[in-house]
């Protein structure tokens, strides 16, 4: 597994020895830890990316998501919160392929496990990619700014998920990676991640 | 908990009677405790509550020796008032353990029935580490003269330096009448367990003779560290010069630093210009970032041109220049005005990002919040300019810095649009932050989206959380 994992915990003492306003000891990193799986299945390319909140963070997000402000969560108000939080994250995401650029896109229910971790899948689809060897690099954009580890890792993941679709027709392996985060050059800060992809030809994916 | 109903319905029945599985009845309580005692259980508190009173209350729990402590571990975070009556009658059960979980349940129900409990369990208690417990929880009571009163008599009558050392703390936090003359008894006797205790507490009055005799006793040596807090709280100017001794001779950066935020705390010319001084010489990362912080506070004009210096300076730890920056924010001078748009006019050759720097993440850390450090000092000294930027900053930027720019606006106590954007934030820290700034700037304005975080039953559970620290129960009071 890649790893690349770095938290901010030291931010709140600075903060706390900056402002005597801040109280000490309380660390503002609330989403501690992100996991990025990505493969592909032969037609489209995947990725899962897995939050993980405190308590508090998921009670923050219970109140957004309460936009009727009843005190209670409608079906049709999570629904609605999830969609454009995951519409809003699949924003981040950009493939390239050779020359293409891509922008997965949100597929599949938001999924919210009783250990306060969301699961969100995105796709694209790489049937139009050259057979042959392609240099694909995926970007994500913004994640930078967030407090917490990030992880990334190539598979789909844990069994519980369900069975792991044929990878017999394209294959994926980490090329290099660029770890770029927390830094103050907004303009390059992106996390870049090299991969080659190697798709069968068109005619044996039929 | 799993099936937490049909488990309710079974403890309930089992404290209505001789239990029936003692064995099981310890399992659930002791599991069932532990996440009422982090704070996770929501939904059954009140039933919780009313079990708890039953299960004290139960002749042949009070009398199984196995039994009672395991219920008193479950009832303690629990306890109201109609479990007051069983737990003061516990006062007179042989062993220490009981009463003394008997006393922190008393301590944490804390209504006025509780605390006449307590008042009465004094007379009778002659255990030191019992009436050590019940002088802590006395202390949940600091506005009550009668709870000042029985700690005085725990006091006098007590044989051990616990009991002292608990009554002590607890007055230290108390308006109790009998709090000063508490300390000032505690500074006669030579127990050094004792002066920690009475010196951690707030300034007393015409307590300056006793501290300078206490200092005279150290007599060339570094004085203890909770005398050197005490002068502090008490702002004794007699003792500044030698606590700058000190500070020149000490090599110990733990004292040192608390020497510095004593000279901080006293104030005056010989003071301001020792940590002057300090700053200069000193070449300690962690000494010279605290030193900034000291003299950034105090607003020591005299410091500018050093500061404009350590900031400028590539060779000085990232830290200790994001702090000068601030440090120079705080200065009400042309002259640190100037230093600061130098600064900003060279920022990005001065804090250039390499990929050294990216791969070590404590500078890269700082040097992502120098450049907010940089706009709330130009905030700070009238740039619109720089109130825009940090509108942009905290739209396209992550909680920690928007963490960082509402601090320094709630710092500032400025009426920044950034706290409305922040009163709408899901990240925990920068709602807290925002609500403090909210509540310094321009409390009215803000008092109807306080009132409507506060009516949120979401809100309310995160303020519940355990281990938070920010109090959000008190900054959702309306303003």
């Amino acid at each position: 597994m890649k790893r690349e994992s770095r938290t901010v915990l030291l931010s709140c003492l600075v903060m706390a020895m900056v402002f005597s306003a801040a109280q000490a000891h309380e660390s503002p990193v609330e989403r501690v830890g992100r996991m990025l799986r990505i493969w592909t299945d032969g037609s489209r390319l995947w990725l899962r990316y897995e939050a993980e909140y405190s308590e508090r963070s998921v009670l923050l997000e219970l109140h957004a998501m309460d936009a009727n402000g009843d005190g209670a969560i409608q079906n049709e108000e999570q629904t609605a919160f999830l969609t454009t939080k995951a519409n809003a994250l699949a924003e981040h995401f950009r493939v390239r392929i050779g020359d293409a650029s891509l922008t997965p896109t949100h597929a599949g229910p938001v999924v919210l496990k009783r250990d306060w971790r969301q699961i969100c899948d995105f796709s694209v689809p790489i049937t139009d990619v050259p057979a042959g060897t392609n240099d694909l690099r995926l970007t994500i954009q913004g994640m930078h700014v967030q407090p917490g580890e990030f992880q990334w890792t190539i598979g789909r993941g844990e069994k519980e998920d369900g069975p792991i679709p044929s990878e017999g027709k394209a294959s994926l392996s980490a090329r290099k990676a660029q770890p770029a985060a927390h830094s103050a050059n907004r303009k390059q800060d992106c996390i870049e991640l090299d991969f080659t992809l190697i798709t069968a030809p068109i005619a044996s994916i039929r | 908990m799993a099936a937490p109903e049909s488990a309710l319905a079974w403890l309930t029945a089992q404290s209505k009677g001789k239990p029936t599985n003692p064995e099981l009845l310890l399992d659930i309580l002791e599991a069932w405790g532990t996440t009422i005692g982090i704070g996770r259980e929501r939904q059954y508190i009140p039933q919780l509550r009313a079990l708890a009173a039953q299960l004290v209350a139960n002749e042949d729990i009070r009398t199984d020796d196995t039994l009672l402590p395991g219920v008193l571990r479950f009832a303690r975070p629990l306890s109201g008032s109609e479990a007051v009556e069983s737990l003061a009658s516990l006062a007179a059960h042989p062993a220490d353990n009981i009463r003394i979980a008997a006393v922190a349940a008393l301590g944490l129900v804390g209504d006025e029935s509780a605390l006449r409990a307590l008042l009465a369990w004094v007379e009778s208690e002659r255990t030191p580490s019992v009436q050590a417990k019940i002088a802590e929880a006395l202390g949940r009571w600091p506005d009550h003269p009668e709870a000042g009163a029985a700690c005085l008599k725990l006091f006098e009558r007590a044989t051990e330096s616990t009991v002292r050392r608990s009554v002590l703390y607890a007055a230290a936090s108390s308006k109790w009448p009998q709090r000063n003359g508490l300390i000032h008894q505690a500074l006669k006797m030579k127990d050094s367990m004792l002066l920690g205790a009475a010196l951690a507490a707030e300034p007393v009055p015409d307590i300056e003779q006793e501290l300078m005799r206490l200092l005279g006793t150290w007599d060339g040596k570094t004085p203890e560290p909770a005398l050197i807090d005490a002068l502090a709280a008490s702002r004794v100017q007699a003792a500044v010069p030698v606590l700058v001794e000190a500070l020149d001779r000490e090599s110990n950066i733990a004292i040192r630093l608390k020497l510095i935020f004593a000279l901080e705390k006293i104030k005056g010319t010989t003071a301001e210009q020792a940590l002057l001084e300090t700053l200069e010489e000193t070449d300690d990362e962690l000494e010279a970032e605290h030193l900034v912080s000291v003299i950034g506070r105090l607003k020591l004009s005299a410091a500018i041109p050093h500061l404009g210096r350590l900031a400028r300076n590539e060779a000085v730890p990232m830290n200790v220049r994001v702090m000068a920056i601030w440090g120079l924010g705080c200065m009400p001078d042309e002259s640190a005005s100037a230093e600061i748009e130098r600064i900003d006019a060279a920022f990005a050759e001065l804090f250039a990002v390499t990929e050294a720097d990216r791969a070590d993440w404590d500078k890269a850390f700082h040097l992502s919040v120098a450049k907010p450090h940089l706009l709330l000092a130009r905030y700070r000294m009238g740039s619109a300019a720089a109130g825009e930027e940090i509108n942009s900053m905290f739209a396209n930027d992550g909680p920690v810095v928007q963490s960082v720019l509402l601090l320094g606006i709630l710092e500032q106590k400025a009426d920044h649009p950034i706290i409305e954007k922040g009163l709408k934030s899901n990240e925990f820290f920068v709602l807290c932050a925002a609500l403090a700034a909210a509540r310094e700037s321009n409390p009215g304005k803000y008092r109807p989206r306080i009132r409507e975080l506060a009516a949120s039953p979401f809100i309310q559970a995160a303020a519940s959380v355990r281990g938070e620290t920010w109090n959000l129960h008190k900054l959702l009071e309306s303003p």
